[in-house]
């Protein structure tokens, strides 16, 4: 108590300065700190839930870009495998269409050859009957000239031994 | 209906029955043909037809062809008359002469030829070249 008084404290205004700071302070709180704490939490609330939201986003956003990249890769192979098959398919196609054309040629050439013998046979055959009737008329002027009464009277004469 | 070979058969008949010794008996052909023309129209006609065919084919069977460039001589033509009476009955012989066969000689009778013409040699080397 000595010590208040050297230093100049009245305890009775101390008292009603404590009585007064609690007061205060319960008024404080319950009037302002509660609420401001409240529209604090509230704030911080929001900014957790839009932090998780965000993290969410950007989870959301990595997995689609993470999907995007495994379509286009797929996309890529797919692609690249319709390329390849396109190429097959066209190589199948062009080696078809050269087997076709070569079994044309073929079968062409193998007619044309065929006519060629006909036509070199038919015109064997003509050129031969020519000169059979060349020949035969030949050997009838001829043999009509040079045989004579005599020599037929011989032929004759043989042909009768044959009998 | 006529049967082919009923037909056939009587017309032999009646074709070895029109000729007697060599010769073609016209009692015996009138005789046939009155038979004949009892037979039904159609079958009349076609007995007819086939008899006289009949009769010049058994002519034409026994008619001996001796075809040369110059005329023959009596003892040749009698040398192939005999010669080919060995193996058919000879009735007829008609012999002619054309220039056109060259040489040789060619007997025919009934569907045998016998050529050894010049013209038939020639024509061999033809159709020898025809191949």
């Amino acid at each position: 108590m000595e010590v208040f008084k050297q230093f100049g404290v009245q305890p009775i205004l101390l008292a009603a300065q404590i009585v007064n700071f609690i007061v205060l302070l319960y008024l404080l709180k319950k009037l302002f700190y509660k609420p401001l704490l409240k529209v604090l939490e509230e704030r911080k609330e929001k900014i957790a839930q839009s932090l998780k939201n965000a993290q969410e986003i950007e989870k959301r956003l990595l997995e689609i870009e993470d999907e995007r990249d495994k379509k286009l890769k797929k996309a890529a192979v797919e692609a690249r495998e319709i390329l390849k098959d396109a190429g097959k398919q066209a190589a199948d196609l062009i080696e078809e269409a050269q087997s076709r054309a070569e079994a044309q040629i073929k079968l062409s050439l193998k007619k044309n050859q065929e006519a060629m013998d006909r036509e070199r046979d038919r015109l064997h055959q003509e050129i031969r009957n020519e000169l059979a009737q060349m020949v035969v008329i030949g050997l009838e002027k001829v043999a009509a000239k040079i045989i004579t009464k005599e020599d037929q009277h011989k032929i004759i004469e043989q042909n009768l031994k044959q009998l | 209906m006529i049967k082919k070979n009923q037909l056939k058969k009587v017309i032999e008949k009646a074709v070895n029955y029109s000729f007697k010794e060599g010769k073609l008996d016209e009692k015996s052909v009138l005789k046939l043909v009155k038979l004949f023309n009892k037979l039904p129209l159609a079958d009349r006609l076609v007995y007819l037809k086939e008899y006289h065919r009949g009769l010049i084919r058994f002519l034409a069977d026994r008619a001996l062809m001796i075809e040369t460039a110059v005329a023959l001589d009596q003892s040749q033509v009698q040398k192939i008359r005999d010669h080919f009476s060995q193996e058919k009955e000879i009735w007829q012989v008609d012999v002619r002469s054309s220039t056109s066969l060259i040489g040789g000689v060619r007997v025919t009778i009934a569907d045998v030829v016998f050529d050894q013409t010049v013209k038939s040699k020639i024509l061999q080397v033809g159709q020898a070249i025809k191949g």
